[in-house]
């Protein structure tokens, strides 16, 4: 495993992006089935989306989701930088603003969906 | 490569989609009205794009996170083949299903 670690993405890193990978697969597929085969319409109508996120299970996954989906993605987005062989000066930059972009894109979803969880109650 | 360019516009698509997903909250006219935009054959063609690139990016993914495991690195063709055919039968199911109306 060490050998498919890049210099310097350390391995825990590396592993997580893995299995979030893995999870994050499953879970778009979910997402997918339910938005382009269970609506009748192709894609769920506004009544739809606030039954479907009106069950607890479906928004605490939809969550899970969203959370694991955005830290694969900046997971990714900073293993490709370190291809480009960044400074540790360079990296000390990218990492933080990776995490507040991770962290901000996560809650404003986190966000848009409570909202509507609470719509459905 | 290709993995990488599919992982960078996913995750684009992800900030779209967040943004896009806004006009929930909008409500049920302005979400009425961006679900109709997204009907349009453009909008469609872009949609099925993004699920061949959650395809390819997903099993190519799951594929290199086996064998760097151990699972399969012994026949990696073969391996290779099965998740491309996997791929390929996920992409005609979902094609049928996105333009053929049914």
């Amino acid at each position: 495993m060490a050998a498919l670690t890049k210099p310097r993405e350390k391995s825990g890193l590396w592993f997580i992006k893995q299995f979030s990978g893995v999870l994050v697969f499953i879970l778009i597929i979910v997402h997918l089935l339910v938005n382009h085969f269970v609506s009748p319409n192709g894609l769920l109508t506004y009544q739809e989306v606030i039954a479907y996120l009106g069950n607890p299970w479906i928004a605490a996954m939809e969550i899970t989701f969203l959370i694991v989906v955005t830290g694969h993605a900046i997971l990714g987005i900073r293993s490709i930088l370190l291809d480009l062989n960044p400074s540790k000066r360079v990296l000390s930059i990218i990492d933080p603003i990776l995490v507040v972009v991770g962290i901000i894109a996560a809650g404003y979803g986190i966000w848009l969906t409570m909202i509507i969880v609470g719509r459905a109650m | 490569m290709v993995n990488r360019i599919a992982g960078l516009g996913l995750t684009l698509y992800l900030f779209l989609h967040l943004v896009m997903l806004s006009k929930l909250i909008s409500g049920e006219a302005a979400f009425t009205e961006f679900i109709e935009l997204a009907h349009t054959p453009l909008i469609v063609a872009g949609e099925f794009l993004v699920v061949l690139a959650v395809l390819l990016h997903g099993l190519n993914g799951l594929r290199i996170a086996a064998t760097s495991m151990g699972v399969g690195s012994g026949s990696q063709k073969a391996f290779l083949m099965v998740v491309t055919l996997i791929g390929i039968a996920g992409a005609i199911v979902f094609a049928i299903k996105m333009f053929g109306g049914a």
